[in-house]
């Protein structure tokens, strides 16, 4: 079910909200949202509910086993270890295994040896969030940053909360942990303008911009051969508008969803196309994936008092790691590697950059976002190339259609994204003016949601 | 002036007084993976101990590194 649809909005929404709030105990309200949320997972395809209640059932087990042997240093380490493996399995299975055929397949033809079949196993979507919420679960409780709950309720809901469920953000238990605790002493009242504000502009986000923007270049890259020079630079900075708008919108969705329901989903994009250098965009991208970058990939394998080429060579691997996280794609991988060589070459030579001035350092820094979203757009390599040919070298082409209302939306986005306060920076109060204008939006939104068919976020692929 | 608190605020270059034990990476915009390793060795240069990989990583916010600190004898 997709949050820009009318069942979701009309229906599974209205529904959700009421019986939660005519629920009176925190557990009627837990087993309320988890019976939902795994409605809104399966209705996509109920054979994923059973993979998702199984990753539940492992990581909720093993927080109980961490209660039962906290004396036991060989057994945590059993518990951290086996559960990890068996949900890093289960994403590997689903999410990497063809790719990792298609890889071998290429040494075997290479070695003029005969390939392997591709099993073309089905991707459940956003299993590679719910993974990562419940391995941070499995790892906090191993570092005793979190008391494992007893509670099955509260942690099936904490997994398979629909607002979170399928694009992130990633949550931590920690993040969500209070929340849940109180979920039965918040008033409906409390969040109830500042959650519907929330999930007004991400829906505006997605269906007005984002979408608008998709309708005119998703066709031209359906065959970038045919593309001008110029018209390869109006399709890349209508994608690198559309995909902040696009996941961002769904973001702010996912928050205001939170809020109504007195839950506080953290803030997921912080202004990125504002971002100075290549290690403040990642500060502000997508944070709550860096962070898990970070703190379970990145600090785990620093180690102690780390040389300068041991640090970059962290800040390399943790960099490809997240583009593979992003799409069993080498496409994605090398997007990956290319941020973590941003970041290397800032580290390097941060005081040279530094000393640029600020509007320099923000125009640098967005230029090479864009060129690394060719790789993240590009099914594969021959067309990333043919991208990269058209961005910097002059070709003609045929015109692209509907050049003029895109340049009209690019201009509007481009605004927005560099000169406008994002999300969590606007007041969210009563003002006549404001509401009115969101209210109108939001028709908006709605008509032309009716009107098309709803499409989904760019991020369910992951 | 808290030792601890003051280590970070070096680190971090930001003001002690802008620092408590709820500071994090997520609303200490400084605090970065590579303020992160910077940190780790601050704190052992200044208490003059080893920290494990498992201590570094317990180490969330201000008061989780105080909580690490105070685990291994250390008065903060």
């Amino acid at each position: 079910m997709l949050f820009n649809s009318t069942v979701f909005l009309f229906l599974f929404l209205p529904v959700t909200y009421l019986v939660f709030w005519a629920l009176p105990n925190k557990n009627q309200r837990y087993l309320w949202l988890t019976v939902t949320s795994y409605v809104f997972y399966g209705y996509w395809n109920w054979w994923y509910c059973y993979l998702m209640a199984f990753a539940t059932v492992v990581s909720y087990l093993t927080g109980l086993g961490f209660l039962r042997w906290q004396n036991s240093p060989r057994a945590r380490r059993l518990l951290l270890i086996v559960p990890i493996a068996i949900e890093l399995g289960l994403l590997g299975y689903f999410k990497y295994t063809d790719f990792s055929i298609q890889m071998l397949n290429g040494l075997l033809s290479w070695q003029g040896l005969a390939t392997l079949p591709l099993p073309q196993i089905l991707l459940p979507i956003g299993i590679s969030f719910y993974i990562f919420h419940t391995i941070t679960y499995i790892v906090d409780c191993y570092l005793e940053v979190i008391k494992p709950t007893r509670n099955f309720l509260e942690f099936s809901c904490y997994v398979s909360l629909f607002s979170q469920l399928v694009a992130g953000p990633i949550v931590r238990f920690r993040e969500l942990e209070k929340d849940l605790e109180r979920i039965d002493l918040t008033s409906r009242r409390d969040f109830l303008d500042r959650g519907w504000s929330f999930f007004t502009i991400g829906l505006i986000q997605k269906v007005v911009i984002a979408d608008s923007i998709a309708a005119v270049i998703d066709p031209a890259f359906q065959n970038v051969w045919s593309l001008s020079t110029a018209s390869a630079w109006l399709c890349m900075l209508g994608y690198t508008y559309q995909i902040y708008f696009d996941f961002a919108g769904y973001s702010n969705m996912a928050v205001g969803l939170g809020l109504l329901f007195g839950l506080h989903i953290p803030q997921n994009f912080n202004s990125p196309y504002r971002a100075v250098n290549p290690a403040d965009f990642w500060r502000r991208w997508h944070m709550t994936l860096s962070r898990c970058f970070r703190d379970y990939v990145y600090l785990p394998m620093i180690g102690r008092r780390p040389a300068e080429r041991r640090i970059y060579l962290v800040t390399l691997v943790t960099m490809t790691l997240c583009g593979l996280w992003h799409g069993a794609n080498y496409t994605f991988v090398l997007w990956g590697a290319y941020h973590g060589l941003l970041l290397v070459i800032y580290t390097r030579y941060a005081a040279f950059w530094d000393g640029w001035a600020p509007w320099l350092q923000r125009a640098v820094t967005f230029f090479l976002v864009l060129f690394g979203l060719v790789l993240f757009r590009a099914p594969d390599y021959a067309t990333a190339k043919a991208i990269f040919a058209r961005l910097l070298l002059p070709y003609d082409g045929a015109p692209l259609i509907g050049a003029g209302v895109l340049v009209v939306f690019l201009i509007l986005a481009g605004a927005i994204a560099h000169f406008g306060p994002n999300t969590f920076e606007m007041p969210h109060q009563w003002r006549p003016l404001a509401t009115a204008s969101l209210c109108l939006l939001f028709v908006l939104s709605l008509f032309l949601i009716y009107g098309a068919k709803s499409s989904p976020f760019l991020y369910f692929q992951f | 002036m808290d030792k601890l608190l003051q280590t970070f605020a070096t680190v971090l270059k930001v003001g002690a007084a802008s620092l408590n034990d709820d500071s994090s990476p997520e609303n200490t915009p400084s605090w970065d993976s590579m303020n992160a390793v910077r940190l780790v060795t601050a704190i052992e240069e200044t208490f003059g101990i080893e920290l494990t990989t498992t201590e570094i990583l317990r180490m969330r916010t201000i008061g989780m590194a105080r909580d690490v600190l105070r685990r291994k004898g250390i008065q903060v």
